[in-house]
């Protein structure tokens, strides 16, 4: 049993770390939230009900403890999600950022002032190529609230990128 | 649908040290082998605690119900371990989210833990102490993140016909100072003086006056009952949307469901 769960992280920690880590940007806390993730999960690895596939069912698990996290520290309320931990000193260690200079890190800019919702199912549509089952799933949604929410936070993401592009000139 | 697909295949590629992975792998592992042990006991005890407390419900109950006097009534019985049931069919299971019952086990909060709460709703009419299921009835407070669920637990504090009133975070039943562990504010399960000892005053959830709150009495109706969530500033109960009408009420919470 051991050597499977072994398994099971070394073979989704990674994913699991970057989709924390893409909402909370900071290394040490993606690193923290991680293991927690996986510390519930094999807690309670018995009831994995196959319902969703075994990377799905991680992602939710690593979607409520990120949350639990921001709500713990009442971001959700007072700054939206990520936009006050973009600022924050650790955030800009070089090794924390991505791509400089480049698209990418004008995109991750951009999700981070999108509103939390947006960057849910952009995270998981776009980067983690989940279906919109599978979104629905983590989320907790129901598809049709997915594909719509995805279709306003693909327009509130346009709308940020053309700013910021009519900003830097 | 295809614009930024670029952008996005770059941030694929998120950074992480073979280290911190190999470090968070050994932290997990020790981390679920600790509990491993102690997951045994632990159930024993809150299923004795469990028992014990449907014992002192089944005898207790009927015989010495809350304890009255001149100046202060006294709820001894109700404990705030949540326990652990076996479903009887006329129960049904639901997952919870909101953290406005957690006294520091992340009580009810039950999304992605792989447990369910049980819920029954053949109960009738509650007493003081119990935790009920209910349609969450409509409330705003200007806040547009405040987002609701559809459903919410709390606690039933006061009951139809009597005056509940709040000051300086304690409760009162009738002019009667109320004694329980759910009768004044909490974080975490912590108390005001346990909690301010452990945080740094400057940036802090909560302050000396947070755990000072006063509400003006108000009588329950018949039809309804009085409700606040253990983790009070986290919860948004009766003290915000009034008294809870017994038609929103879904059924009586009796624990989490005993895992198959």
């Amino acid at each position: 049993m051991e050597q499977s769960l072994e398994q099971l992280y070394l073979e989704h920690s990674n994913r699991i770390y970057r989709y924390i880590f893409l909402q909370v940007r900071q290394k040490e806390l993606a690193e923290d939230l991680t293991q927690e993730t996986f510390y519930r999960a094999f807690k309670s690895i018995h009831s994995f009900n196959k319902q969703a596939s075994m990377s799905t069912w991680l992602l939710k698990i690593a979607r409520n403890a990120t949350y639990d996290h921001f709500r713990r520290k009442r971001i959700i309320q007072f700054f939206g999600f990520g936009k006050g931990e973009l600022e924050d000193s650790n955030a800009s260690l070089p090794e924390d950022k991505l791509v400089k200079k480049d698209e990418a890190s004008r995109l991750y800019k951009a999700l981070s002032t999108l509103k939390k919702d947006h960057q849910d199912v952009l995270i998981l549509r776009k980067i983690n190529e989940s279906s919109i089952k599978e979104t629905a799933y983590v989320l907790g949604w129901t598809e049709t609230k997915v594909k719509s929410t995805m279709a306003r936070a693909f327009a509130a993401l346009k709308k940020e990128m053309y700013r910021m592009e009519g900003n830097n000139g | 649908m295809n614009d930024f697909d670029g952008e996005f295949n770059k941030l694929k590629d998120v950074k992480r040290s073979e280290d911190a992975r190999m470090i968070s792998l050994k932290k997990v592992m020790a981390r679920s082998n600790k509990k491993k042990f102690n997951i045994l006991p632990l159930v024993f005890s809150s299923f004795t605690v469990f028992a014990v407390g449907l014992f002192l419900m089944m005898t207790v109950k009927e015989d010495t119900p809350v304890v009255e006097s001149g100046k202060t009534i006294i709820d001894a019985q109700t404990v705030h371990e949540v326990p652990i049931v076996e479903l009887t069919p006329r129960m049904f299971t639901v997952e919870y989210e909101v953290d406005n019952m957690d006294r520091g086990d992340h009580d009810y909060e039950t999304l992605g833990t792989g447990r369910r709460i049980a819920v029954d709703p053949g109960v009738l009419d509650f007493h003081r102490g119990d935790v009920i299921y209910f349609t969450t009835p409509e409330y705003s407070n200007g806040n547009s993140g405040l987002n609701l669920p559809e459903h919410y637990i709390s606690r039933v504090v006061a009951l139809p016909g009597e005056k509940i009133e709040i000051k300086k975070g304690q409760i009162f039943i009738d002019d009667k100072k109320l004694k329980s562990f759910y009768s004044y504010p909490t974080v975490r399960g912590r108390n005001k003086e346990e909690y301010l000892k452990t945080v740094n005053p400057e940036n802090s959830a909560m302050n000396e006056e947070d755990f000072e709150e006063n509400m003006e009495s108000i009588v329950v109706s018949k039809g309804s009952v009085f409700v606040i969530g253990d983790q009070w500033w986290r919860s948004i109960d009766s003290r915000h949307f009034g008294l809870l009408s017994l038609s929103k009420v879904e059924g009586k919470v009796i624990g989490y469901r005993m895992e198959q």
